[in-house]
């Protein structure tokens, strides 16, 4: 294989890996929306259900930015493997 | 699908059109929501039993959510609503209640980018609709003309960030079902299956509706 080629694939494949530290803020932005919602459950335990809707949709809509990162990973990582072959 | 970010097995062609496993998913859930649509439609009669009760139940829990969501004066979207409601879940489930035959049509991004299209298509058709070509063009304006930039890239990331949440979701729950497939085929994918197809399915369903009437909503109000 092509020097240039292999530098390619392995940088792809490395940077799969560092994309994926992104996880990092959706995991804070949804640990911090659980716990206001076990906040609020503690609070008013008969809007339980509310609150559960709220903070599921809420945490899935803040989890976007990681699944971009997601899917670039994906993309670098079927890059690499492209090159490889 | 065994390897990462495989492109469908195209089935064969169709005129210009190849045919492949999202379009063939696609047709089979087409079918089954045409089919159950008219088995569970079949004989109403004025005092609900049974069958029509949960439809009917479906029906109101819907209607109650998009006249809370949008308004009580734009109910006529609850078909739409609910067409894609089951779309979605249907697509979101299809590894599992085909058992494992399909593939979710919603890991293909080109299903989901065109699912992102057609709410794009609803969101500004209505904000014409409601406010007049004059009105729209001038929303973007508004409220000074220096950030016309910003709205129009906010409008156009609309689509693609509706699609690529939907593709990502799903095609993160395919990968990691191989990868534990491959790993523990026995036994220990049950409840894999239970969060990524059933729980992350249903919650991205509802994201994508709940964000689209949103949408909708804020562009025609």
């Amino acid at each position: 294989m092509e020097w240039n080629t292999f530098a390619v694939a392995c940088f792809a494949v490395l940077g799969a890996g560092i994309g994926i530290l992104t996880g990092l803020g959706p995991a804070l932005g949804q640990g911090y929306a659980a716990g206001k919602g076990v906040e609020a459950v503690g609070r008013q335990p008969e809007a339980h259900g509310k609150i559960m809707t709220t903070m599921v949709i809420g945490q899935a809509i803040a989890e976007t930015t990681g699944i971009y990162a997601l899917v670039i990973c994906f993309l670098l990582v079927g890059l690499a493997r492209q090159l490889v072959g | 699908m065994d390897s990462i970010m495989e492109t469908p097995k195209i089935y064969f062609q169709l005129g210009p059109f190849a045919v492949d496993e999202t379009i063939v998913a696609l047709w089979v859930i087409g079918g089954i929501m045409i089919v159950a649509g008219i088995i569970l439609s079949r004989n109403f009669k004025w005092l609900p039993t049974g069958r029509q009760n949960a439809v009917e139940a479906f029906v109101e829990a819907i209607d109650s959510a998009v006249s809370f969501v949008m308004g009580e004066s734009r109910r006529f979207f609850t078909p739409l609503i609910a067409t894609l409601i089951v779309l979605l879940f249907l697509a979101n489930t299809a590894g599992l209640w085909s058992f494992g035959i399909l593939d979710p049509p919603t890991a293909d991004i080109n299903m989901t980018l065109g699912l992102g299209i057609f709410s794009f298509l609803l969101i500004n058709g209505y904000a014409i609709k409601s406010h007049g070509l004059w009105g729209y063009i001038k929303g973007f304006f508004s409220p000074i003309f220096l950030l016309a930039p910003l709205n129009i890239v906010g409008e156009l990331a609309k689509p693609v960030s509706l699609g690529v949440r939907l593709f990502g979701n799903v095609l993160s729950g395919v990968v990691i079902g191989a990868l534990i497939y491959n790993a523990a085929p026995f036994l220990i994918p049950i409840p894999i299956h239970i969060y990524f197809d059933l729980f992350s399915g249903a919650i991205q369903t509802l994201v994508f509706t709940m964000l689209t009437m949103v949408f909708i909503a804020m562009a025609m109000d």
